[in-house]
């Protein structure tokens, strides 16, 4: 019975590893990448909605030579905090598994404000209405492309909400799985259950597992879109990365906490309930 | 207390040997059930990393034999200054047509040949005064002389087109004959979108260039 209790011990501590691996990787998940919150708290440490602003305009000035008409018709046709709104309601839709659209009816009506003005102050008559309602609809299609990327990340949309949605639910049921086979341990083993080894080898693997990350891809390298997008990819992988070595060094000194109160609180052994694992 | 130190030294050791042995069984199970998957993204990943080195910049240069050039200039970088002395345009050349590029000049679809290698050369330029704006004015027979990094290329206006803007068929790549291609948004100086493009096509009849 005792061999059975420390071969039963040795195998619920490795469970027990694995699921707290589990419940810390899946942890980090919900907090950065799939968290909205944590995207958009990336864009403002990166200065993403002011460099994306003026990537808009950039844009936009290339469309301005080959209108016949001038820069000024571009003028306060949309706000940096406009351009803030709509990334942000376009990240949080994204998240939300709701419909990715971008309204651009302001910056329409600025626009086509603008460009009358224009007209009326060079006496311009226009011969074809449908050639300004098409530059019109290129300089709307830029800043929508701009903020959602141009749409390159639609397609992904299901797949992170059904991620987000799975997630929460195997995060919940390897939670009680881990105070089951804890309970399970202390009942069968009868014995003060030490904790650290599955703490350090969540912190070992995670430790591990940045380290090889880091080995393969080129993180300071990467290019991807535009130089304001990489910048912005660069920024969330390391940021995920350090909240990672942030919880392998709490898992770390948790198991060495753990450890020494149990070292401070054991008594001396009994001769025969005990199990004979020490 | 030291009793209780060394005790914890012991259980402190032995509680790393035991994660070690249960991180190998992880990793070990890890390896044999999803290498292949972990390999397969990290690889995607790595596939928009590009290391930045120091390459030493050669120059531009042309191979009359073979009739191709042994170095290319860069996407974005200038290699050469076009001349069309019937409308009064002299413009510097880019390598690229994109929209950022012909901002500053004419630009070369990078998909094309370059002048000298015998095939189809594609430009693309905006319809302002200084640049193709006055295109439609050029008749048959014109000239356009292109002044390459590597030697002067001569070539003769035979025909001109008119055609949507979305119509690549009428650009087609070929590696028998030099023929350049030069097109702008159509009409010039009317307000807003072109749906239409101008088209020139023109034939080398005189060339100059370095050797290696």
């Amino acid at each position: 019975m005792a061999k059975f209790r420390v071969l039963f011990y040795y195998f619920a501590e490795f469970l027990l590893s694995v699921l707290i691996l589990a419940l810390f990787l899946m942890g980090i998940l919900k907090l950065t990448v799939l968290s909205p919150n944590f995207i958009l708290k990336q864009f403002s440490k990166q200065n993403y909605y002011e460099e994306l602003s003026d990537s808009i305009q950039d844009e936009m000035s290339n469309y301005i030579i080959q209108s016949g008409l001038e820069d000024s018709v571009l003028e306060n046709i949309y706000t940096k905090e406009m351009v803030k709104e709509d990334l942000t309601s376009y990240v949080t839709n994204f998240y939300g598994g709701k419909k990715l659209t971008v309204s651009t009816d302001e910056i329409k009506k600025n626009l086509e404000d603008n460009i009358l003005e224009y007209l009326e102050k060079n006496n311009i008559t226009v011969g074809d209405q449908s050639s300004l309602d098409a530059f019109v609809d290129q300089i709307l299609t830029v800043y929508q492309e701009k903020i959602t990327f141009s749409n390159g990340l639609n397609s992904f949309q299901n797949s992170i909400v059904k991620a987000n949605s799975l997630i929460t639910v195997v995060f919940v049921i390897f939670l009680l799985l881990s105070i089951v086979l804890y309970a399970l341990m202390k009942f069968i083993c009868k014995r003060k259950i030490v904790v650290a080894a599955p703490c350090f080898t969540t912190s070992l693997l995670t430790f591990l597992g940045i380290y090889l990350f880091y080995q393969r891809v080129d993180v300071k390298n990467i290019v991807f879109w535009n130089d304001v997008v990489s910048a912005l990819i660069k920024k969330i992988i390391t940021s995920v990365t350090d909240a990672m070595v942030l919880g392998a060094v709490i898992f770390l000194v948790l198991g060495i906490l753990n450890t020494f109160l149990w070292a401070l609180k054991r008594r001396k052994r009994r001769p025969s309930s005990y199990v004979a694992s020490e | 207390m030291h009793k209780k130190l060394v005790r914890f030294g012991k259980e402190i050791a032995k509680q790393f040997a035991i994660s070690f042995f249960f991180s190998s069984l992880v990793i070990v199970t890890v390896y044999f059930t999803f290498y292949n998957k972990i390999d397969t993204y990290l690889s995607l990943a790595n596939m928009v990393t590009i290391e930045e080195k120091d390459i030493k910049r050669e120059e531009i240069s042309f191979d009359s034999v073979k009739k191709t050039l042994v170095h290319y200039p860069y996407y974005g970088e200038k290699w050469g200054t076009i001349k069309i002395p019937d409308i009064n345009v002299e413009a510097p050349l880019y390598n690229g047509d994109s929209l950022d590029i012909i901002k500053y000049g004419v630009g070369k679809y990078t998909g094309s040949y370059f002048p000298g290698e015998g095939g189809s050369i594609v430009l693309a330029a905006h319809n302002s005064k200084q640049h193709f704006g006055y295109l439609y004015q050029l008749k048959e027979g014109a000239k356009i002389i292109i002044e390459a990094n590597y030697g002067t290329f001569t070539y003769e206006l035979k025909s001109t087109k008119i055609i949507h803007y979305q119509d690549t068929s009428q650009f087609p790549i070929q590696s028998d004959k030099e023929i350049l291609m030069m097109y702008t948004c159509y009409p010039s100086f009317q307000v807003g979108f072109k749906t239409q493009r101008y088209v020139v096509y023109a034939e080398l009849v005189g060339e100059e260039h370095g050797e290696i």
